[in-house]
């Protein structure tokens, strides 16, 4: 008698749930993921709330915060008034604490300077910031500090509207100061809001590769035509090599240690808020024969950067769709454009 | 913790193994499966659906995956016909070894997207024509052909039996015994 179709199927996925069950996401995957919810809701929100009631949040931030600072000097409407640029931008402007600053609403952190303990200088010159995206010109967060240096962020409805000035950085988020509308600082980020930070100096635990150490763990990303920053090594034999794409994105790529060359490289973990918002590359590709490939397209496309097998991309067997970009840029002429999404 | 926040996160770590192999049946992959549960699980919360159960939650996000595996496909279909052009040789779409079932992945191997999505949506997650219709903004007559032709596909690589009204009954029985 033949089997029912039904139940091959319920058994196969029923298979696949307890194979698949043993391995959910770890705790710190899990945290990313509500992170990444919270922060998408919020943009959400503000979307909402500046494109209704932009001057209802002005008016209603001076009774609601009748004694903070924004709702005295409160960002006016309009274009803003030829803002000047510090002369401290883009640089932390003190060790930065060890509470990440995810944790804490969103970008802020260190200008609202959310943190506990005294707030040092130059943030207490800034008491109240305003946070605006140019890629898309929206407020994404708004905080101030009362008197006693008690931090807090205006509420998603209550944010000011702030016209962007052509003046300010690009495709970045934009801190102002929530009186003066001077531009303290600034960070950039991708299409999404995802921040791209640089690597940082090298962490406890990790050592630096030079010269001839460093050459088997970065051909892939040489060949991508990225910019080779640094390759380290950790105490587990892990090799980690950053990248930075000319769009001024990062990303790193992890290798084993002796393993044959890039043979056994991913992308990063960490690396997916920097790039696509995706693991994909990351235990895709393990094993394979890897190739990095980047495409950008300055202000119309994401940057992208996958490690995709080129031996069976050859066979034209298996290619799922993340190796696309990688097949079309190994057989396509050198000179054929990359076409955006 | 916000009560969403504690939905996302039991449903993300009490059921993954459902959903991760609900999205490797389709996918085809276990990277582009678990690519497919984070995208589905992120975009369900952002929306902030509300869920009275986690099980109302899973659901609700292996039906997302669904939908989303299918606009995927259909975002790159312009890529894969540019594929087809410079690599002519036998593009098989998905990776059969999976560690398990390998026999059914083969056979869901042989299927387009859309027919793989429609076949598992009704057989394994127990939708009507018209839900599926719905979820994947596709005709009723389209729902019920990619199935007609995805169950012919299935019987006759795996030697099985079953139409798609039997398998509708079946799953309506099922219902009941729960």
């Amino acid at each position: 008698m033949r089997t029912d179709l039904q139940d091959v199927l319920l058994d196969t996925y029923d298979r696949g749930a307890r194979r698949f069950g043993e391995r959910g996401p770890k705790v710190e995957v899990l945290t990313q993921w509500t992170r990444q919810v919270r922060r998408r809701r919020r943009a959400r929100a503000v979307k909402i709330a500046v494109a209704v009631v932009p001057s209802i949040a002005v008016l209603a931030i001076g009774v609601v915060y009748g004694t903070g600072v924004l709702s005295d000097r409160v960002a006016p409407l309009g274009p803003a008034a030829s803002p000047a640029v510090s002369t401290h931008v883009a640089t932390t402007p003190y060790p930065l604490p060890a509470i990440p600053r995810a944790e804490i609403g969103g970008y802020e952190g260190w200008w609202g300077y959310t943190y506990e303990g005294p707030v040092p200088s130059p943030a207490a010159e800034h008491p109240a910031t305003i946070l605006v995206n140019t890629w898309t010109g929206e407020v994404v967060e708004a905080f101030e500090r009362a008197d006693d240096g008690t931090p807090r962020q205006v509420p998603e409805g209550l944010v000011p509207s702030v016209a962007v000035d052509s003046t300010w950085p690009q495709q970045s988020i934009v801190v102002l100061d929530g009186v003066t509308l001077e531009v303290v600082d600034h960070f950039p980020v991708d299409r999404e809001g995802y921040v791209l930070l640089p690597p940082g100096p090298v962490a406890p635990g990790w050592t630096e590769l030079r010269g001839a150490a460093k050459d088997p763990y970065t051909r892939i990303g040489i060949a991508a035509g990225v910019e080779h920053l640094r390759t380290e090594v950790s105490e587990s034999d892990q090799v980690r090599s950053t990248y930075r794409h000319e769009l001024g994105a990062w990303f790193d790529v992890l290798s084993a240690r002796n393993a044959p060359g890039d043979s056994d490289a991913w992308l990063a973990q960490d690396g997916f808020d920097r790039l696509t918002g995706h693991t994909t590359a990351a235990s895709s590709s393990s094993g394979s024969d890897g190739q990095i490939v980047v495409r950008a397209v300055q202000g119309t496309c994401r940057l992208e950067a996958t490690i995709s097998p080129p031996a069976e991309a050859a066979m034209g067997a298996q290619i799922p769709d993340a190796y696309i970009d990688y097949v079309a840029d190994v057989l396509l002429p050198a000179t054929a454009a990359h076409d955006c999404p | 913790m916000r009560p969403w926040e504690a939905m996302l996160q039991r449903v993300a770590s009490e059921r993954y193994g459902r959903l991760l192999a609900f999205a490797v049946m389709l996918d085809g992959s276990t990277s582009g499966g678990e690519d497919l549960v984070q995208d589905a699980l992120l975009a369900t919360f952002t929306a902030r659906a509300r869920f009275s159960s986690v099980e109302q939650a899973e659901a609700y996000v292996r039906r997302a995956i669904g939908s989303r595996y299918l606009d995927q496909s259909r975002r790159r279909a312009r890529e894969r016909s540019v594929l087809t052009r410079i690599a002519p040789s036998r593009v098989v779409e998905l990776d059969v070894d999976l560690g398990f079932a390998p026999e059914v992945q083969a056979a869901l191997a042989l299927l387009s997207p859309r027919e793989r999505t429609c076949l598992l949506l009704r057989h394994v997650e127990g939708l009507s024509v018209r839900e599926t219709s719905k979820l994947l903004r596709v005709s009723e007559g389209a729902v019920k052909r990619y199935v007609y032709d995805a169950v012919a596909a299935m019987n006759a690589a795996l030697d099985t039996q079953a139409g798609d009204e039997e398998i509708q009954v079946k799953i309506k029985e099922n219902d009941r015994a729960h």
